[in-house]
């Protein structure tokens, strides 16, 4: 460039704004150190504000609100046929990304911290390079650079949906598969077949979700099963050649090969780190094979003035962890001797029923050999699940058989997604059966199901026809 | 990148003072160049830079003290840097699955902050977890009673630190009423030094040997008045020949040794742990000395092989040397038995402390013409007044009373240190 | 206070000073609809107008010599050289004419200009914008050199170049540009002219920079001090036409030595006139010869060889140490 390389000196960069980066450089601002985020896209907010987590909550709220009117004639109250009208459906979920994201604008704003859009790569383990010209100069720096979707294999058409594709409800279609049945390919799929379409799922493993408990995703998949058109377990998409206005896709199941038809295609085959492109190969960082960076429970990469959090770092691809991480590195630049610690990581699963767990699962358990006592509450015997007609579900509460120690919690149901933090929360704590059955959960409502679930293991439950010994 | 460490300067050295660098960041160094003059409480040493190459970082500034094994310089050598992985241990940031130690988070990061490793501690609460009490009794128990770790907070402005640090102790010993200092600016003018170097180091050696020795003194005067004839003409006799000056302390020196072999409880050592008594069998007479900088005790080694005049000269040496602050390490340790002659400077008396870990001192005031009785006759005599000072775990009143006396005897008469010693 | 970057303070000096006096206006190329190359007088042109912030043609004598008419004619115009590599075309207007106007009309004329001059190397640029050229117009008498070091005198001295009856040479350091923010009031202020500012005071030696170097200046002083426990007294000339050189001469009677950092090259530079006001005001109480640490007498290199031109922190740091070893 003509004019020149200006240089810009900062104390902290944090390279990305999502759900790790801005909230890191929010509490390096409040721990009063000078902050500069790089953000490449237009706003800011990251995967899970603009086209994750967000947009499709949104989405998947106004499709259960339908589920719900459609059930709602058991309880006297008819609707006439639901009628989605997908446009606006869009632009309430825009309007809703657009709030929030002005909303961490507004907060980086308050807090005086800087927000380049550019993208930035490291020239060395000081310095980073802003495509656009200028170099940033930093003694710390976060890298919160997040994941994208993993490419679609080769030869496969872009008109084939990613995840991000169909958040932005481009139509409604008649007939949609979806291929991956993880959690996202099960929530979009809930979506779609809310809206209308007749949606079939095709599953490599030889079960849907298979991160989570069995027992768990069972209750689940009852349900959601219904909603479909078809599942296919343990099966293999082949091919799928573009017609125009339809999808023709090959696809091994049952041993045999058969051929369908669809609308539209959605794969939804998970996500790869943001390392790439980002020059780390003139710092210290080191980066496996995955792309993943590894770092210590400081969250420090291998060069010690530079963190990584988030989707970019170790561990699960979750906003939440990503926060956490964020703080963390936060307070350990400003000098205060943190780590991360934490002995539950909630996961959340947005189908209807929800899912959710944390701590110890009963099959981690099983695998490493560590003895449990486990204690199931079904929902069917609580009030409130009742009253509200949603009795699929249960709790259930895994612990140390002598201490009464809680280890993990697993849920299905009605808002599970609410309810398990105060699992979280009596994990970190250390608390034993005891602390949740001596305390008082209001009733009627769901969340008595935790402290039923309790009494189960402990042997003291009077909600079930005998207690288990 | 080579990463040079303070290293292991002597026995009993643990620290230094930073007192002038000769590289900086920056500057290229050659291999044996010095690099940086560190103080300990024994001496001032010139480190030498243990590689060549261009310095990266140094520790600290001039003033900062510096422990053994802290990383003093950085210097880049050209050697490749360690594959980065190795730097920093990287792990899965997951979540701790199946049983760790039960501790809240706010317990968690009270660890932390106390420097305590929540894996290493049993908890009192339900189910084995660990309270913050628990935490904070842990932290306390680090505090240690002596040692290199210094039992004060690094800060003295960190308040509550030292307010806990008084606490603790306070508890221990009834009626020990500790309490931050005072402010002392309110009531006038005043000027601070910080602690440091040999000062320091007494002022742990001394309030270490106070507490934990059970000492008694006891008294006695020696008649030196035909040893310091003998002496006179003696020093006269050798005028311009080595070992010149031939002091009083030589010839004390000897008797003590002599003292010390038929009394071997007082050349010992009491180790409070094992519970046992080290006697040693050899004679390692160390002298207090003051250096213009600070108390130093050159010791001389094997003074029952000796003869005065080699004594005498090693106590003129030493003392050079220590007054310049170059005597070697080694010369300064192994001591078994400590004198200190306080007579030249003047004072009737003293009871002096003893040199932890040895178990007795003996203190010497100044000699004086003094009035006594002799046969019904009152005459005048030189007179040196002794203290024995010792460890009472050790020796009893009587086995004192009995060195001293012999001691006494010895000094009495010149002949005798002939024949006995 | 508001934390900001020297361009914004550049900005905000001229922004203040347009809103309070209507005699000032800005010209320069690019500077209107772009706000500038290096966006110094973004806003400007949609807050007042085209009549008062001139975009002009790519001619800078037509930029000198409209100042100097509109100067004489009553305006306060504030002129923009893109680069000072640019700015050598104004010498014949300015020396000719600007600089001595109000000597030959017995001050019955004067005039009340400012040029702005992005200078000095450490940017990776191209040739001819680099240069460090300060002293061709602090030759000229009649004609005042100022240069700021931060965001907080930039902002000051530049309002106070505009009040100024008399042409200022305003040369503002590229390189600190972005590199880093200050806190600066709120309230307008100004900081007199002519004056340096002690910015630490000391007692062992006096270092005296400007520009982009006190930067520089400043990181050497700490590591020294952090090394070696000395005092140090650092001076930020500030003014280079009219020099301070009685804060300077007082400053070296207290410590005895002096080390001056200049970006620009070692002949006939500013460090030369400093020392040379030292031997004429303090030369008795020197300790040491006093020591410039400054450029080479070459031409600016291309930027992969900028920085060995360039005074860094340690041939600062080594320049300082001489002069206090000697």
């Amino acid at each position: 460039m003509v004019m020149g390389s200006l240089n810009q000196e900062v104390e902290t960069v944090v390279i990305g704004s999502g759900p790790g980066g801005y909230v890191a450089a929010l509490r390096l601002a409040d721990l009063g150190h000078e902050v500069v985020l790089i953000e490449e896209r237009e706003r800011p907010g990251g995967t899970c504000l603009l086209e994750g987590c967000i947009p499709s909550k949104s989405l998947i709220n106004a499709v259960e609100i339908g589920e719900a009117a459609r059930h709602a004639h058991r309880m006297g109250l008819s609707f006439g046929e639901l009628k989605v009208d997908h446009v606006k459906l869009r632009e309430w979920t825009e309007g809703v990304v657009q709030t929030l994201s002005d909303g961490v604008k507004g907060l980086l704003a308050k807090r005086d911290v800087e927000v380049i859009h550019a993208r930035a790569r490291f020239e060395d383990s000081n310095t980073l390079s802003l495509d656009g010209g200028g170099t940033v100069s930093f003694q710390h720096c976060i890298i919160a650079t997040g994941s994208s979707l993993n490419r679609l294999p080769e030869g496969i058409d872009p008109s084939v949906w990613s995840s991000a594709d169909a958040l932005k409800l481009p139509e409604v279609p008649g007939s949609l598969l979806v291929v991956g049945g993880g959690y996202i390919g099960l929530e979009m799929s809930l979506v779609y077949a809310g809206l209308g379409t007749e949606v079939s799922i095709v599953e490599f493993f030889p079960r849907l979700l298979m991160g989570a408990d069995y027992d768990l995703v069972d209750v689940m998949v009852k349900q959601v099963t219904s909603r479909m058109h078809e599942v296919m377990t343990e099966s293999k998409v082949v091919s799928i050649t573009p017609l125009g206005d339809a999808f023709d896709v090959v696809i091994e199941h049952d041993g045999k090969t058969i051929e369908k038809r669809y609308d539209r295609v959605l794969v939804a085959i998970g996500r790869r780190p943001n390392s790439e492109d980002l020059g780390l190969e003139n710092t210290g960082v080191v980066v496996d094979d995955r792309g993943v960076i590894a770092t210590n429970r400081e969250c420090r990469t291998a060069e010690p003035n530079i963190y990584a959090i988030g989707d970019v770092a170790n561990g699960p691809m979750l906003a939440h962890k990503a926060s956490r991480e964020g703080k963390i590195a936060a307070e350990s630049i400003a000098g205060h001797k943190v780590e991360f610690d934490n002995r539950a990581i909630p996961a959340v699963v947005f189908t209807d029923p929800e899912i959710s767990w944390c701590g110890l699962t009963e099959r981690h358990a099983e695998e490493t050999g560590v003895a449990i006592k486990v204690g199931k509450f079904p929902l069917s015997a609580l009030g409130r699940a009742r009253a509200i007609g949603r009795t699929e579900g249960f709790v259930k509460i895994i612990c140390e058989p002598e201490t009464d120690l809680i280890l993990g919690m697993g849920i299905v149901g009605p808002h599970a997604s609410e309810l398990i933090s105060e699992g979280a929360l009596a994990i970190e704590m250390g608390a034993t059966l005891a602390d949740l059955t001596d305390t008082i959960h209001p009733h009627p409502t769901l969340s008595e199901a935790i402290m039923e679930a309790a009494e189960v293991a402990a042997g003291t439950a009077v909600h079930l026809h005998a207690p288990r010994r | 990148m080579f990463e040079f460490k303070l290293p292991d300067l002597g026995e009993g050295i643990h620290e230094g003072e930073i007192l002038k660098w000769h590289a900086l960041p920056g500057d290229i160094v050659e291999e044996d160049a010095p690099l940086v003059d560190v103080e300990t409480d024994k001496a001032a040493v010139t480190i030498p830079s243990p590689r060549g190459g261009a310095v990266v970082s140094v520790a600290g500034e001039v003033g900062d003290v510096v422990e053994t094994g802290q990383v003093l310089v950085v210097i880049d050598d050209g050697v490749a840097v360690e594959a980065p992985a190795k730097r920093i241990e990287t792990q899965p940031n997951s979540a701790i699955i199946g049983r760790p130690v039960p501790a809240a988070p706010a317990t968690r990061r009270l660890a932390r902050e106390l420097g305590v490793d929540i894996n290493t501690l049993s908890g009192t609460g339900p189910s084995g977890r660990v309270t913050p009490d628990d935490v904070r009794a842990s932290a306390d128990g680090v505090l240690p009673a002596a040692t290199s770790a210094s039992p004060m907070p690094a800060r003295s402005d960190d308040v509550a630190a030292v307010t806990r640090m008084a606490a603790n102790v306070s508890n221990t010993i009834p009626f020990l009423d500790l309490d931050p200092m005072p402010d002392f600016s309110k009531h006038g003018e005043v000027e601070i030094e910080p602690l440091r170097s040999i000062r320091r180091k007494v002022a742990r050696k001394m309030t270490t040997s106070m507490v934990l020795v059970p000492h008694v003194a006891h008294m006695d005067d020696a008649d030196v008045t035909e040893l310091e004839e003998f002496r006179v003409r003696m020093k006269e006799r050798r005028q311009g020949q080595p070992g010149g000056k031939l002091t009083l302390l030589s010839f004390v020196i000897r008797a003590i040794t002599a003292g010390l072999r038929a009394a071997p409880a007082f050349n010992a050592s009491l180790d409070p742990f094992k519970e046992e008594i080290i006697y040693k069998k050899y004679y390692n007479i160390g002298f207090a000395a003051d250096t213009g900088h600070g108390l130093v005790v050159p010791v001389i080694k094997g003074t029952d092989v000796k003869s005065i005049n080699e004594i005498s000269a090693e106590i003129e040496d030493k003392a050079a040397l220590a007054r310049e602050g170059k005597l070697p390490i080694d010369d300064m340790q192994g001591g078994t038995f400590t004198i200190t002659n306080v007579g030249p400077l003047g004072g009737t008396a003293l009871i002096p402390t003893i040199n932890y870990p040895e178990v007795a001192i003996l203190g010497m005031g100044r000699v004086q013409e003094k009035p006594v009785v002799r046969d019904g006759q009152i005459v005048i005599r030189k007179i040196l007044p002794l203290t024995l000072a010792f460890d009472h775990r050790v020796a009893d009143g009587a086995d004192a009373a009995r060195f001293v006396s012999e001691l006494v005897r010895n000094l009495s008469d010149p002949n005798l240190l002939l024949l006995d010693t | 206070m508001a934390r900001i970057n020297m361009v914004q303070a550049i900005n905000l000096a001229m922004d203040e000073m347009m809103a309070e006096d209507q005699s000032v206006v800005v010209l320069g190329e690019d500077v209107g609809v772009d706000g500038g190359v290096f966006r110094a007088t973004e806003g400007l042109f949609a807050k007042y107008g085209e009549q008062r912030v001139i975009d002009t043609p790519l001619a800078e004598s037509a930029i000198i010599g409209t100042a100097i008419g509109m100067a004489m004619g009553g305006l306060k115009p504030v002129g923009e050289m893109q680069f000072s590599g640019f700015s050598y075309l104004m010498i014949p207007q300015l020396e000719g004419h600007g600089s001595r106007m109000r000597a030959r009309t017995m001050g019955q004329f004067s005039v009340p200009m400012v040029m702005r001059l992005p200078y000095g190397g450490g940017v990776r640029a191209l040739e001819h914008h680099s240069e460090s050229r300060e002293v061709f117009y602090a030759h000229m008498p009649g004609v005042k050199v100022v240069i700021p070091s931060g965001p907080r005198n930039a902002r000051a001295l530049l309002r106070a170049a505009i009040l100024d009856p008399d042409p200022v040479v305003f040369m503002e350091p590229k390189r600190s540009y972005r590199a880093f923010k200050e806190d600066v009031p709120d309230a307008p202020e100004t900081m007199e002219i002519g004056k340096c500012q002690v910015v630490q005071e000391g007692t062992d030696i006096t270092v005296v920079a400007w520009g982009a170097m006190m930067h520089t200046a400043r990181k050497a002083v700490a590591e020294i001090e952090k090394a070696r426990g000395t005092s140090i007294e650092l001076i930020d000339l500030l003014t280079v036409a009219p020099m301070d050189s009685d804060t300077i001469a007082a400053s070296v009677r207290k410590t005895g030595r002096l080390a001056v950092i200049q970006e620009a090259p070692r002949s006939f530079g500013a460090a030369s006139e400093i020392i040379a006001s030292i031997n004429d005001k303090a030369l008795m109480f020197l300790e040491a010869p006093a020591k410039r640490v400054t450029g080479y007498d070459v031409v600016t290199p291309y930027f992969g060889r900028e920085l060995n031109y360039i005074p860094t922190v340690g041939r600062a740091r080594r320049g300082i140490e001489e002069a206090l070893d000697f």
